[in-house]
């Protein structure tokens, strides 16, 4: 069904909102990780905060009062990917063939634990109506359909670290198989105390982060009829697992595994690859660990013009995704 | 294009543990709603639900792990080795695993922070914390299963097993894994009775689906999980094919966060969708298995969906609703409708819908109700429809269905 090809990227994360700075602030060494004295009682700690979500540059709405700050952090990176991909005002594309597949690993964990507490101190009949709605894990994807007017086909993806490229496979597969004209992909995490206490058990190696990014992919001959500028040709993906005894941890033996298999599909060999940077402390290090991270690395490889290049997964419990980009021209 | 076949089914709802027990509960109209007494429901408006009673564990599972594992997981299981059982233990280790899931371990979580309510938040540490994250059932099932295909998790509140069974079918489809184990579990906890209170969505005694006086839903719990197969794998192990998983769509509504539209256009766009991606029309169509909540905006907007789909004639397709029965087990709903569909094709009956007695003029279709309708149904569509506008739709079919 043609060539996926990558023609929007929208970003926000600790580092910011530009998208085309990225690569000059990563190689400068800048990172976005700071001291928080909101997130341990008692202690500053190193995280990767957003600081600022400008919702209102991207788009102004009533909807906008219902969001959490989730929501709104989805909102600014999958506007401003679209726009981006020239798709913000007067798109060509109609509504019902913009699909929309987002991620996320712990949604609205804050807010549900927050709820739950208002249940608990107050009684069921103070729950808050309002903010049920967004505790649930397509809440971010609802109100982009919503807010872009998006009408396609939709799914949210959860499974851990790898959901960002769980979301990213099925966009390529919404496109192959003709199902969509254009895919908004993407992932956001949200980092508060409840997430902090929890990411502890695990034993991250970097600091915690969170932030969004959003993807637009397209069939090359759609981003070709509409003059879009091609980013990144979308090569190949897979997915695999091996499980494992706990799921506290990921496993090795999955990740090789998905990059060989990406390799092949890609017709390519590790040795022809620029760039693998899956699990680079590098990246993590500049804007902190959170199932953001793969997608991030999408981005951060598509706006340096590393190619081919891939981005490996590998998460707890076994899972493992991968994702192979060669340059805008497929080669 | 490749045919998927579903070569095991298995479920546990509050109608009992396993398929039988759900299909003499389908066949007799019997409604497993009570008051819940999980925990404490005073000061909630209703407190009203269908809950599971035994959880039998599975033989292959051993006792210490299943002691360690929450409701939900224990439920997600159940429902797999019975789908496998039936399936007759085909290798899986390069099978997919696609769950639906939606609360996982949180009713687990809050009997601890309501155990210790001095400490707060504190009392739910963190491992706690993380078992109720969503993909924490999938974990369990992937570690049970030894699987080393594609794992996918999806999460769409009331549509996400549904969603779920739509990537097995993909991934089978096109050829990425040959057989699939995938479907979805949700259990009862006080945060989503608590959240759907706070809507003004449930109804103090019942649910009646599609009828003039319904005055909202009931939660339940449960989960339901399928084998699928390409035709070929089937074949190859000697088996033939009797059921068929043969089309899926999800659509954005893009309309409000809560309320569907009231005309209907995504809940159409859905069942349109999935009936061209199964190379359909709607004439095809001899029941639909609806979504039916029995919220006054989701039944009448899903009967008006129904009706524009079908057309002329369309009123005389049998529709009902499982929820009035099973209650709304919200993740796990998509996967136990999906059984009761695969029921009505396998036994030739269609579910009553309980409590309907009172037409509305809004839900113009044919309610099935009283008793089950006896039948030769050949393709059943199965609606899920979800907060954030998610409508899906599911075609299954009699393998040797044709038109």
């Amino acid at each position: 069904m043609g060539e996926v090809v990558l023609t929007g990227i929208g970003l926000l994360t600790p580092l910011g909102v530009d998208a085309d700075a990225l690569p000059a602030a990563l190689a400068a060494g800048r990172s976005g990780v700071g001291l928080h004295g909101d997130l341990v009682e008692g202690r500053r700690v190193p995280a990767a905060r957003v600081v600022d979500v400008p919702v209102k540059e991207v788009v102004t709405s009533p909807q906008l009062r219902r969001m959490d700050r989730l929501g709104k952090m989805a909102t600014v990176a999958a506007g401003l990917a679209l726009r981006h991909a020239g798709l913000a005002d007067g798109s060509p594309v109609p509504p019902e063939r913009v699909a929309v597949g987002w991620a996320t690993e712990y949604a609205s964990l804050e807010h549900t634990w927050a709820f739950q507490e208002r249940v608990r101190t107050r009684g069921p009949r103070l729950a808050n109506p309002m903010s049920f709605p967004n505790l649930v894990q397509n809440a971010a994807a609802g109100y982009l359909s919503i807010l872009f007017g998006l009408r396609g086909s939709s799914v949210t993806f959860c499974h851990h670290e790898t959901c960002g490229l769980e979301a990213l496979g099925w966009a390529a597969r919404q496109l192959r198989r003709g199902r969509a004209d254009v895919v908004l992909v993407g992932v956001s995490e949200e980092l508060g105390d409840v997430l902090y206490r929890a990411r502890s058990l695990i034993g991250v190696e970097a600091p915690p982060g969170e932030g969004a990014v959003a993807l637009i992919l397209e069939r090359r001959e759609s981003a070709r009829s509409r003059g879009a500028r091609v980013l990144a040709t979308v090569a190949a993906d897979s997915a695999a697992a091996a499980p494992l005894p706990s799921h506290w941890y990921p496993s090795r033996d999955a990740a090789p595994r998905v990059l060989r298999l990406a390799l092949e599909r890609a017709g390519l060999t590790a040795a022809d690859l620029v760039s693998d940077l899956g699990r680079s402390r590098h990246l993590a290090d500049a804007v902190g660990m959170s199932a953001v991270l793969p997608l991030f690395h999408v981005a951060a490889l598509a706006t340096a013009g590393q190619f081919p290049s891939a981005c490996v997964v590998d998460a707890r419990g076994g899972a493992a995704r991968a994702v192979v980009l060669t340059d805008p021209d497929g080669g | 294009m490749r045919r998927v076949a579903i070569t095991g089914i298995g479920c546990i709802t509050p109608l009992g543990a396993g398929l039988d027990a759900f299909r003499s509960g389908l066949e007799a109209g019997e409604d497993a709603i009570a008051p819940l007494d999980l925990f404490d429901t005073t000061g909630f408006r209703s407190g009203m639900a269908a809950r599971i009673g035994d959880l039998p564990r599975p033989e292959r599972v051993p006792p210490a792990t299943w002691r360690r594992l929450d409701r939900c997981d224990r439920m997600a299981l159940f429902a797999v080795e019975e789908a496998l059982a039936e399936a007759g233990h085909p290798s899986l280790d390069a099978a997919a695993l696609c769950c639906g899931l939606s609360t996982a371990g949180m009713f687990e979580a809050e009997q601890v922070l309501y155990s210790e309510p001095e400490r707060g938040l504190a009392a739910v540490g963190p491992r706690r914390m993380l078992d109720a994250v969503v993909c924490s059932t999938s974990d369990v099932l992937l570690r049970q299963l030894g699987c080393h295909g594609p794992v996918v998790t999806t999460s769409t509140a009331c549509s996400s097993a549904a969603n779920a069974l739509g990537q097995a079918l993909d991934l089978v489809r096109d050829g990425e894994v040959e057989i699939a184990v995938a479907g979805g579990a949700d259990a009862l906890c006080r945060l989503t009775l608590a959240g759907f209170n706070s809507l003004g969505v449930v109804a103090p005694d019942r649910p009646r689906p599609f009828d003039a006086r319904r005055a909202g839903m009931v939660l339940g719990e449960g989960a339901a999980f399928l084998v699928l197969e390409s035709e070929d794998h089937l074949r190859a192990r000697g088996a033939e094919p009797t059921l068929e998983l043969a089309g899926y769509a999800s659509t954005a509504e893009g309309h409000h966060i809560v309320h569907p539209v009231a005309s209907g256009d995504g809940a159409l766009r859905a069942m349109r969708w999935a009936l061209e991606d199964a190379g359909l029309d709607a004439a095809s169509v001899d029941h639909v298995n609806a979504h039916g909540t029995a919220t006054a905006q989701n039944d009448a907007m899903e009967a008006a969906a129904i009706r524009r789909l079908l057309g002329e004639g369309g009123e005389r397709v049998p529709v009902t609703s499982t929820k009035s029965l099973v209650g709304h087990s919200l993740g796990a709903s998509g996967a136990i409708e999906a059984v009761a569909s695969l029921l009505t094709l396998r036994h030739g009956f269609v579910a009553p819908t309980a409590g309907y007695a009172e037409p509305d003029p809004d839900c113009p279709v044919d309610v099935v109700h009283g008793s089950a309708r006896r039948g030769s149904f050949h393709t059943v569509l199965s609606n899920s429809f979800a907060f954030g506008g998610n409508d899906v739709s599911l075609v299954f079919r009699r393998w040797g269905s044709h038109g």
